[in-house]
């Protein structure tokens, strides 16, 4: 039946000419009293941003659901541990408004367009409990998942041994009621008695080390296969826990809805792949200790049974073992009955789609109106289950799945048996089917956690860990695959040991649910592959060329291990828009354009349209196995023939250097003695990227100047275009002069336009100072360097600073900024004794912090 | 009467660049499986973009200091035919001029054009 509803009331909703209201009320402390908050009204905000909520249904018994608020407005925030926000507290005492385990309502008013809810259109829509509500992310909501009161019921558990019943027997019902009263405590749970046909008396019911739920669902399913979930209470005005027996016989509907009130029919099938209509359940008897079986029809009826006769002969066969708690002919038979009754006629599963509809219940029987597209005549279908969903305000929908007749069950019912087909069917992408994506939540040298959020309508989740020795092959999966096995309900983390040097371990976790409409299992698979502590990243080779209009860059991938998956390249051409990430313009088998011959295996080449008087890039990402990106580059490329310097990196004797690709040569020089001098050095070589190695003696410092030539050596005149950058080297226990021993530049993190640096000298003797400088390329060319801090003394600690670059990073826009930070240690008379640099890029949008 | 005026700032606005965004509505109108259309939406609520003329720093500044943190300010002007909305403005992003060099190096910026968005409340 559904919930007591007016005429005025159904009319609406058939109309769909309504908006729909929401308020969820959540218990929390106020005044040191409970209350329930309205998230529609706490502190003077609408809090809540959307919701889904599944009602306990014919096959899902504990109903379930997730609220998703807006975790911060103005100085307010629901965050728990934020405990200076004034809603996590009570008269100045930390009270998060949020926990887990506090009792949650959602109720819903219709109403027409613009005009506000009375309090009668108010209707309870759902009651429950919260589970933990999880806020992660710098930008994010709060998101709380929730059960209904189901859910305590299924995580108390009965520790000490209870015997109920009596020689000469308890009514099931009452013996139920009994145990939620010792293990909930007396008052805390009314159970509401639906059934109506023959009751069913416990002589000897012993439980221990079993929920409390677990319990009930075995005295159930003794009671002839009843159905237990929390359903309305009309009188008492409350969801209750209902112990329940369907209408299987209901003829006359309890509503319409035509094709004018639903919006959609997502699926319907004609259902006969589960059609079973000759059952037999096989038990261990209590008295005689032997198994034995029942079936209906009896062998004898088989070719006289309607649904044989029409369909043929649909076997279905199921064995219940005495923990079950079916140990007589007369608790099996009742079960094979109710099997017989549900899955014996076609059910023809549709999941029609409407605006919210508030008074829909399990068991409805609903005629839907006949479309002209699907089916010429209205088709009355039972609810088996529905699904709420609250994507924005104001807007609300129902999903309906729907099929045959009133149900006691249907795929619990399929998941009995032992011998049926059809199971392992599809993967299904709807969110509330699945699990999300497994994500590293936090990591150790020895181990890796991994997280996951469970859609509503998953039924159970099952896992995998593997290890075994490198290299990895695919294959593997295969044996990972043969070996899941079902998580504890609610679990969403795995912690993963890392396995030993030159071994992988592989995790796989499936979300499974089985459609009540069609009793496919289904699943979804997420995989993980778990390395060694020092993981075997690919290495990259580099190499460049260009004519007057094109620049190439080549890249060759030396896998070690972790599998390269794609290979991306996207190109920024001057100040215009970077390109969108696309295969490399050539691969494996094409002819290179850098170095000549055919591309092999691993190797690329992309290349970019030259801007004439701008920096045009090319940057590669490569998504390895491991679901991580690799970001290679940005390389620029500079059409105006002037080498750029684009990394100049002392460390220790070695200079490292890398120029553009108008960088033909490199040299290195001192530039603190004439050339005459005998202890004058200098080294030129070929190409744009070279580490020079500086003979600098122990306790010597050189001023070296690094210089990058448009030129090869053999043709570098005075005229030829050059770059050059002024660098300190210090030998070993060089002078007394400090010098930076921890250089280090870092982006942004994404949506942010502070960038740092990290500074740390091996000494800072009296009177010296530093100074820090910051010059950036957008794409117009490098600035001038900008003072941006002034330190009372160089660091002797390893010490990050901040700065405001203006420039926000977005890992989605699509221009490439470059920022150099250059520091200097200046002595008491203000001369530069020591330069060093380091640069960090990123990409940012238009949006400026 | 100025043309904008955001939080009593009078806001110059580049000729032909404020425009008015398709409202925000709460609920939904959707048609049924028949086509009907089912409507329920109400709660109008009015949007406008627009781009600033190049203003100095101090009054970008100013304008981002009255706007932050999504503050709730007042909207007026002949742009809004005179009426006034209580708006949350977004600063969706700036473009600097960058002007004159500094003798540094460097280049002082001594303009932005703001883009707005301005969304009643």
């Amino acid at each position: 039946m559904p919930r007591a509803f007016t005429t005025a009331e159904f009319d609406r909703w058939t109309s769909g000419k309504f908006v729909t209201h929401l308020d969820v009320l959540i218990e929390r402390v106020s005044g040191g009293v409970t209350v329930m908050q309205s998230y529609r009204d706490f502190g003077g905000v609408i809090w809540i941003r959307s919701a889904r909520l599944t009602p306990a249904s014919v096959d899902t018994i504990i109903g379930s659901g997730s609220l998703t608020l807006h975790r911060q407005v103005g100085d307010q925030s629901l965050a728990p541990l934020i405990k200076a926000s004034s809603l996590n507290q009570d008269g100045g005492v930390y009270a998060p408004a949020l926990d887990f385990g506090r009792e949650i309502e959602f109720r819903v008013a219709l109403t027409e367009p613009g005009v506000d809810p009375a309090a009668s259109d108010w209707k309870v829509l759902f009651q429950g409990v919260t589970d933990d509500p999880e806020w992660p992310n710098k930008v994010g909501p709060v998101t709380v998942p929730f059960r209904d009161r189901a859910g305590p019921l299924s995580d108390t558990y009965i520790r000490s041994k209870r015997t109920y019943g009596s020689e000469a027997g308890v009514d099931a019902f009452t013996v139920m009621q009994q145990i939620v009263d010792d293990a909930m405590g007396a008052g805390q749970y009314v159970l509401d008695d639906r059934t109506s046909g023959a009751r069913f008396n416990v002589t000897d019911f012993p439980v221990e080390g079993i929920s409390v739920w677990e319990a009930l669902e075995k005295l159930a399913l003794q009671w002839g296969g009843k159905r237990l979930g929390q359903e309305w209470n009309e009188t008492a005005g409350e969801f209750r826990i209902a112990v329940n027996e369907p209408d299987r016989n209901k003829s006359l509907a309890d509503y319409t809805a035509g094709p004018n009130t639903y919006l959609e029919i997502h699926q319907i099938s004609t259902g006969g792949k589960n059609l079973r209509n000759i059952i037999r359940g096989t038990y261990l008897n209590s008295s005689t200790s032997k198994k034995e079986s029942v079936q209906i029809p009896a062998e004898a009826d088989v070719d006289t049974d309607p649904s044989v006769q029409k369909y043929g002969p649909r076997f279905f066969g199921l064995t219940e073992d005495a923990s079950k708690g079916i140990d007589t002919a007369t608790e099996m038979t009742a079960m094979v009955q109710a099997i017989y009754d549900d899955l014996s006629v076609p059910i023809i599963p549709q999941e029609p789609e409407t605006k919210l509809c508030w008074f829909a219940q399990v068991d409805d029987l609903v005629t839907w109106g006949a479309n002209a597209l699907l089916y010429d005549e209205a088709q009355d279908a039972a609810v088996l289950g529905l699904t709420h969903d609250f994507p924005e305000p104001g807007v609300g929908r129902t999903r309906w799945r729907v099929a045959g007749k009133p149900k006691g069950a249907y795929r619990s019912w399929l998941q009995r048996a032992v011998d049926i087909a059809g199971l392992n069917a599809i993967a299904l992408d709807d969110a509330s089917y699945t699990i999300s994506e497994l994500d590293v939540t936090s990591e150790t040298d020895t181990q890796v956690t991994l997280g996951w959020a469970i859609g509503a309508a998953v039924d159970e989740v099952w896992y995998a860990v593997r290890t075994f020795a490198m290299p990895y092959t695919r294959d593997y999966w295969a044996d990972v695959k043969a070996n899941v096995t079902p998580l504890a309900d609610g679990v969403t983390t795995l912690v993963v040991a890392k396995p030993a040097e030159d071994h992988v371990t592989l995790v796989q976790v499936e979300a499974r649910r089985i459609d009540p409409a069609s009793g496919e299992l289904t699943a979804r698979v997420w995989r993980k592959i778990v390395y060694a502590k020092d993981a075997q990243a690919p290495v990259i080779e580099l190499d460049d060329s260009e004519t007057a209009t094109i620049g190439t860059q080549w890249l060759r991938i030396q896998e070690r291990g972790i599998a390269v998956t794609k290979v991306e390249a996207q190109t920024q051409i001057g100040t215009q828009a970077a390109g969108a990430k696309a295969a490399p313009t050539r691969g494996l088998g094409a002819a290179s354009t850098v170095r000549g011959g055919t591309l092999a295996t691993g190797e690329y080449e992309q290349d970019v349209t030259l801007d004439q008087t701008r920096f045009s890039w090319i940057t590669f990402f490569l998504t390895l196995e491991t679901g991580e990106m690799q970001v290679v580059g940005p390389f620029g490329f500079d059409r105006n023939k002037e080498p750029d310097l684009l990394q100049v990196e002392v460390s220790g004797k070695k200079i490292k250097t890398l120029a553009d690709s108008d960088g033909k040569s490199l040299k290195a020089y001192r530039t603190d003695v004439a050339s005459t001098d005998a202890a004058y050095w200098e080294k030129s070589v070929d190409g744009k990227s070279y580490t020079f190695d500086v003979p600098v003696p122990d306790a010597e410092r050189w001023a070296v100047r690094v210089c990058a030539y448009s030129d090869p050596v053999a043709n570098v005149t005075s005229s030829t275009p050059q770059d050059c950058e002024d660098v300190t080297v210090a030998g070993p226990t060089a002078s007394t002069e400090p010098v930076w021993t921890v250089i280090d530049a870092a982006p942004p993190a994404n949506l942010d336009d502070i960038m740092s640096y990290t500074l740390q000298a091996d000494s800072a003797p009296t009177g010296y100072t530093a100074e820090v400088y910051e010059r950036h390329d957008t794409g117009s060319g490098m600035t001038g360097y900008t003072k941006i801090a002034s330190l009372a003394a160089p660091p002797t600690t390893e010490t990050t600073y901040t700065y405001d670059t203006n420039w926000l990073r977005n890992d989605s826009g699509s221009k490439l900024v470059q920022y150099e930070i250059k520091a200097e240690i200046l002595n008491g008379s203000g001369v530069v004794v020591e330069t060093q640099s380091a640069q960090a890029s990123w990409y940012h949008g238009t949006t400026l912090g | 009467m100025a043309f904008l005026t955001i939080a009593g700032l009078t806001v110059p606005i580049q000729a032909g660049s404020f425009s008015e965004k398709t409202p925000a509505y709460r609920g939904e109108s959707v048609r049924a499986f028949d086509h009907t259309l089912l409507s329920g939406q109400d709660g109008r609520k009015r949007q406008w973009a627009g781009t600033t003329v190049p203003i100095a720093p101090a009054d970008a500044e100013a304008l981002r200091d009255a706007v932050k943190n999504g503050a709730h300010v007042a909207c007026t002007g002949a742009a809004l035919r005179g009426l006034t909305y209580t708006c949350e403005v977004t600063i969706e992003s700036a473009a600097f001029d960058l002007g004159i060099p500094d003798g540094a190096g460097g280049w002082t910026s001594h303009s932005e054009a703001l883009t707005l968005t301005l969304v009643e409340v």
